[in-house]
């Protein structure tokens, strides 16, 4: 007995450094499941406070920048009201449901924090559960120029962290605009900043580069049409009848200032469906 | 003023500066090679006579005190604790290359360049190389893991030299 608790003395520091390595593996494993996510997270009140005060400095560097963003949204989006096709009737049609409520709704947030250079980057915006973030349910987030990624569950009431599409966990269901063809893209290791992958794109659909890629809206948590990206590169992989496509982000995320939070009215219709529960019908108000 | 406030004081003001400073430091398209961790200072800094249990406990509070900041829970506190565990080691490494004294403060000026320039560089090394491949969580890319580690250890390295120079002069007892 004496032996061992002389033993035990001897490592104890060894055994106590084993000790905090398992606790560090438990959070990281914990993390990349986001269920388990809401409590640690950089939208806990104190850190949100500090980036947001690191950001009211830094915003003035990228004022230029970001009115010149926002100046092309608005042009893009007369275009689109005004246009000859009028896209707005038809945008108007698919997204207004038959009992007139607004199925996607955009909240508009500020960056306060963002990174680009690690394998898995997050944002901070400056809106929370207060201003309608939904804190259970992943919630898409677009930029001026189209998709930045989707929120992490867990925000708080005045700040959410957005996981980036520059994460190794990011997956969208995203669909070539011309043929309609679905794909997933994922944020792959041979990706960089600017680019992201269709790891598996049917042959039969022709591709070119510079194609529009877009979301499908299968998941519900963008519309069906944002942008995503062009066709930047086609690769065919040898043996099978897919192509590996990389598409180039419309979205720079390192100057990625405003973004639009999309909150999904009709989402827990599509989840208590998708769910195979029954009474979705008694949920409709 | 007493060591402890010293790297109290430390511990507060590296964290903020780490999060909101140098991690925005870009190098263009080759920014996640050469990524600076100059918050692992705090380790390094602690003396010599600090307890183990201490240091390891501190270490754990620091990397999560980071994780925070990046949303990266755990991999910054795995990585600190390791160099805390393995800091005595290096230095007792080191201590057979040189002619070397234990003295309660390793910093430059009472280290010389040459000993304090290993000690970190071995241990920015080992923080990177596990920060980097627990990030990954994979042993495929193991050659980008090694490119970043290295560039990444170098830039650390250089930060932490010129902090020493910079904010911890021969005279002054802020060590």
């Amino acid at each position: 007995m004496q032996r061992i608790i002389a033993l035990l003395k001897r490592y104890s520091n060894f055994l106590y450094f084993l000790v905090l390595q398992a606790l560090c593996f438990i959070f990281i494993i914990g993390n990349n499941n986001y269920q388990h996510a809401k409590f640690w997270n950089s939208s806990s009140a104190v850190v949100g406070w500090l980036n947001e005060m690191n950001t009211n400095v830094s915003d003035y560097f990228y004022l230029g920048q970001a009115n010149e963003d926002l100046v092309d949204e608005n042009a893009l989006l007369k275009e689109k009201l005004f246009g000859p096709d009028s896209v707005a009737y038809l945008q108007w049609k698919t997204e207004i449901d038959s009992s007139r409520r607004l199925k996607f709704e955009y909240l508009s947030a500020r960056v306060i924090n963002s990174s680009t250079k690690f394998e898995k980057n997050y944002l901070t915006i400056d809106i929370g559960t207060a201003a309608g973030v939904n804190p259970d349910e992943l919630m898409g987030v677009v930029g001026p120029k189209g998709v930045v990624g989707y929120t992490k569950v867990g925000s708080s009431s005045n700040y959410t962290e957005v996981v980036s599409m520059l994460h190794s966990n990011f997956t969208l269901g995203t669909m070539h605009e011309k043929s309609g063809q679905s794909g997933t893209m994922n944020w792959t290791s041979s990706d960089d900043r600017y680019t992201a992958t269709i790891i598996e794109f049917p042959t039969y659909t022709d591709v070119f580069v510079g194609d529009t890629i877009v979301t499908n809206g299968s998941s519900g948590l963008f519309p069906r049409g944002e942008l995503v990206g062009t066709v930047q590169e086609i690769e065919p992989i040898t043996g099978k009848t897919t192509n590996r496509i990389t598409v180039k982000l419309a979205t720079d995320f390192n100057r990625v200032h405003h973004v639009h939070v999309i909150r999904n009215n009709q989402l827990l219709q599509l989840r208590q469906l998708e769910a195979g529960k029954d009474n979705v019908i008694k949920q409709i108000p | 003023m007493r060591p402890v406030v010293w790297n109290i004081l430390r511990f507060i003001i590296l964290i903020p500066f780490q999060a909101l400073v140098i991690h925005k430091i870009e190098f263009g398209d080759y920014s996640s090679y050469f990524n600076g961790f100059l918050y692992i200072l705090f380790i390094l800094m602690l003396p010599y006579e600090t307890p183990k249990w201490l240091t390891l406990t501190l270490a754990f509070a620091l990397g999560i005190s980071l994780d925070i900041f990046s949303g990266t829970i755990g991999m910054h506190a795995s990585a600190c604790v390791l160099i805390a565990f393995a800091r005595p080691r290096v230095m007792k490494i080191l201590a057979s290359n040189d002619e070397y004294e234990f003295r309660n403060k390793p910093t430059i000026h009472v280290m010389g360049f040459r000993w304090y320039i290993s000690y970190a560089f071995l241990l920015c090394v080992l923080h990177h190389f596990w920060f980097f491949l627990v990030e990954d969580f994979r042993f495929t890319e193991i050659h980008i893991i090694l490119l970043k580690t290295l560039g990444s250890a170098v830039f650390t390295t250089f930060l932490i030299v010129l902090t020493q120079y910079l904010f911890f002069s021969r005279k002054k007892e802020n060590g």
